[in-house]
């Protein structure tokens, strides 16, 4: 008891008598990043040491369950979460990091100040790259940040190093005439995404605008037919209810709407971040959210509907579930899109927000067209079914909507299984 | 990978560190307002060639040690002449003798408690971290009786030049200043320091001698002939104070002469010397050992005859503790490398500001940081961090070998 009593004393104390030092290591978390070019590859090492003052609040914020020790699922959790906010980049070109070596110190040897955690990430860096720049956005505040070129057995040899941001920015120039291959006239395949290559690249003029927002466009309808964006929704449930074209319309509309919106509103999170905001466990909350949704919504139509005795039933039904079609399009464009996020990012990120908007809107508007388009040809194409005259085709349209319903509830229920043990890694 | 809790921590042990952070505070506030009159006179910490041995100089019979801040330094002559170093051939061998009597003086429990590997993980046991935070292997100075202790530092005398012995005996002896300042045991203090010898000594194949606590970690390597003390960390907290009635400034030549070495220089060179962003802590701190830095700061190829000489004279400050005859190939290789070294700079060029420095050649980086702010772990420029590396040779006394 004594012992906590002169601990929380010296605590108020050293707060207070402190307090005038604008920002000093006592009460501060010093980040010591290593940068170390290899022939072999990318080595970055981050060295965080919380000092006394701010140490116990660091170590509470990763020990998420408070129980004294850092279990690995809350040391790799906040090694995630540092290496989100790791920029590392060879000629304008993200760099992925793979995470090669933890080291984390006992909860109470780092609570007490005397303990640094060490990660090392290392990246594939592109032969011939002449320029490096990483940036440390992560903020456990108060904190400071150092960075350092690290020389190793194997160096690509480094040029003039320049620091920004208050030390989180490093630049280096590298000399490497060795692996200084001719630089490749359209670098835009180096990133894999088109879209990022160009808001890399200044722009001729107002015509090569026009042709970058057609491009996106392009891009947005491509994106489209490839996997996800709940298209195996869109056809079930308007195939199932007998959807008139306007309604295809609507739902195309709606899940785009919610699709871009639910990219900007992750963006603006992921900007302000919080230190603590751990950002890549948004989409698979969102993922089983919007799950449960189509569940229910699958669930609902199975348990309500009938088998039809007649014509036209799916018509009737068609018109009464328009929220059953909002709730669907909003869940299917609920789950963010991880290429569309990334262009706004990169986009506030180099400055080109405006340009970066522009391109997410075309994106979209791609996307929407290619959505909306399916939607009618399948609305088209089950009404000729439903009226068709043959007794197979008939029996077809009969089956449909049970069959939709069970599919919407297939993939709902797919949707929850894959974003829950999604979490649960977590 | 969760690195295993060497003990057991405990609230009380937590509590006193934070005690500690309180005390430091106060006594830093303390030392702001010395009078700066009291400043040392050229000479006064010149060292005796019967200087006593680390820790126990100030240390008074009650084990309460004399202590008050004195002011720093201001220019290279207050820091007095450093004696005339030996160049008597035979260091290596004279340390291998003195650490062979050193151990025929202990028992066996001794002997297994001081000896190690020379294993890469047990080299880099070291810490500028106090006992409390920093879990040390060996034999503490205080735990020796008194022909054992003046038998160990028989291996400092013999490792060091008398330059190089004073500067520990300062060190360590402001370590209980500091400690009987704050009025507490917090794992560190005059006698709070550990020798480990590492490796089998003898006439062939490396092995080293450990020395350090708080503010100190000396890394003696022997290789037959050869000798280094890279890695060393050179620390001080105070950075100056007045002890049984002596002042010293353990760092003293290793501040003044870096303002003296900033302020020759341009503009155009001072502001190639000053990094973008502040640098406050050592980069190649404890625990990271094994890392070269890409140099950066102004080149000393830019340098006049006079730029290179204050150059000089800054880096023979931090090889220079080491015996005469072992310092005198490495200065040599450090004139031969000069166009190759660079002067790194963080913080105000007045001397009496806390600033961070960095000198880097081919064979040596020396860093420097004030602990900036003030408590504990600060204290701006009462409160020093200092390291010394020979990059790709720490621990190695003979290079390419």
């Amino acid at each position: 008891m004594r012992a906590l009593l002169v601990l929380v004393g010296s605590l108020l104390g050293a707060v207070l008598l402190a307090a005038p030092a604008a920002a000093h290591p006592l009460d501060e978390t010093v980040q010591q990043l290593f940068v170390t070019p290899a022939r072999s590859g990318l080595t970055v090492q981050l060295d965080i040491s919380p000092n006394v003052l701010v140490a116990p609040a660091f170590v509470s914020a990763v020990d998420v369950d408070g129980d004294g020790v850092l279990s690995p699922s809350e040391t790799g959790a906040h090694a995630e979460l540092v290496r989100h906010h790791l920029v590392v980049e060879a000629d304008g070109v993200r760099l992925p990091l793979r995470l090669t070596d933890q080291r984390y110190p006992p909860a109470p040897l780092l609570a007490a100040g005397g303990g640094t955690i060490t990660l090392t990430w290392a990246a594939d860096l592109p032969g011939g790259a002449r320029r490096l720049a990483v940036h440390d956005a992560y903020d456990p505040a108060p904190t400071v940040v150092q960075a350092g070129v690290l020389v190793p057995s194997d160096p690509v040899p480094v040029g003039d190093i320049a620091h920004a941001d208050g030390g989180r920015t490093l630049t280096a120039r590298l000399n490497d005439a060795a692996t200084a291959a001719p630089a490749p006239a359209a670098p835009a395949g180096s990133s894999g995404n088109p879209m990022l290559e160009a808001l890399r690249r200044p722009l001729a003029g107002p015509w090569a605008l026009v042709a970058l927002l057609a491009v996106c466009t392009l891009l947005g309808a491509l994106h489209a037919l490839g996997p996800g964006h709940g298209k195996a929704l869109l056809a079930a449930h308007l195939v199932g209810t007998g959807a008139t074209p306007w309604r295809a319309v609507h739902l195309g509309a709606v899940l785009t709407v919610t699709h871009t919106a639910t990219v900007l509103a992750l963006g603006l999170v992921l900007l302000a971040a919080a230190p603590w905001v751990i950002p890549d466990a948004v989409t698979p909350v969102l993922a089983t959210v919007a799950g449960v949704v189509v569940l229910v919504v699958g669930l609902r139509r199975l348990v309500r509907r009938r088998p039809p005795t007649g014509h036209g039933h799916g018509h009737r039904h068609g018109h009464r579930r328009p929220r059953g079609s909002l709730a669907l399009g909003v869940a299917a464009g609920l789950i963010p899109c991880p290429e569309a996020l990334g262009v706004l990012l990169l986009a506030v990120g180099v400055g080109r927000t405006a340009l970066g908007l522009g391109m997410l809107v075309a994106f979209s508007a791609g996307l929407a067209a290619v959505l909306v388009g399916l939607g009618l040809v399948l609305v088209v194409a089950g009404t000729r079914l439903a009226r068709g005259t043959g007794s197979r085709l008939r029996r077809a349209a009969v089956c449909l909507p049970l069959a939709s319903a069970v599919v919407v509830a297939v993939v709902g229920a797919g949707m929850v299984v894959s974003g829950l043990s999604t979490l649960v890694r977590w | 990978m969760t690195v295993p809790m060497p003990w057991r921590w405990t609230m009380a042990r937590t509590a006193r560190l934070l005690a500690l952070a309180l005390a430091s505070v106060l006594a830093v506030g303390a030392c702001s307002s010395a009078p700066s009159s009291s400043g040392p006179g050229p000479g006064s910490s010149a060292p005796a060639a019967t200087a006593p041995a680390p820790g126990a100089a100030a240390v008074n019979g009650d084990g309460s040690v004399d202590g008050e801040e004195a002011a720093n330094a201001t220019s290279v002559a207050d820091c007095g002449t450093p004696p005339a170093a030996s160049t008597t051939p035979g260091a290596a061998a004279a340390v291998l003798e003195a650490t062979q009597s050193f151990l025929a003086l202990l028992d066996a429990s001794q002997r297994a408690a001081v000896s190690g590997e020379r294993t890469p993980q047990n080299l880099g046991q070291w810490s500028n971290l106090p006992d409390d935070l920093f879990d040390r292997q060996g034999l503490r100075v205080d735990a020796l009786d008194a022909g054992q202790q003046a038998a160990a530092f028989g291996v400092l005398r013999a490792a060091l030049s008398p330059e190089g012995y004073e500067q520990v005996r300062q060190i360590t002896t402001g370590d209980g200043v500091l400690a009987s300042t704050t009025g507490s045991d917090q794992g560190f203090g005059a006698t709070h320091y550990w020798f480990r010898i590492l490796g089998t000594p003898g006439p062939s194949g490396p092995w080293t001698v450990q020395y350090g606590g708080h503010h100190l970690a000396l890394n003696i390597t022997v290789d037959g002939g050869a000798m280094t003390l890279a890695p060393t960390f050179w620390g001080a907290q105070p950075s100056s104070y007045t002890a049984a009635g002596t002042s010293a400034e353990p760092l003293c030549g290793e501040t003044t002469r870096a303002f003296a070495m900033m302020g020759a220089l341009d503009a155009t060179q001072q502001q190639q010397a000053l990094l973008d962003t502040p640098v406050t802590d050592l980069v190649l701190g404890a625990g990271r050992d094994g890392r070269t830095l890409a140099p950066e700061g102004v080149s000393a190829a830019t340098f006049t005859p006079e730029q290179q000489r204050l150059l000089l004279d800054l880096v023979g400050e931090w090889i220079r503790p080491l015996h005469g005859e072992q310092a005198a190939p490495k200065l040599a290789a450090v004139e031969q490398n000069l166009a190759s070294t660079t002067f790194a700079w963080s913080g105000a060029t007045t001397i009496g500001e806390p600033v961070y420095y960095r000198v880097q050649g081919p064979t040596f980086v020396i860093e420097f940081a004030h602990q900036q702010g003030g408590g504990f772990a600060s204290g701006g420029i009462t409160h020093i961090h200092a390291v010394y590396r020979e990059p790709g040779s720490d621990y190695v006394a003979r290079p390419g070998r």
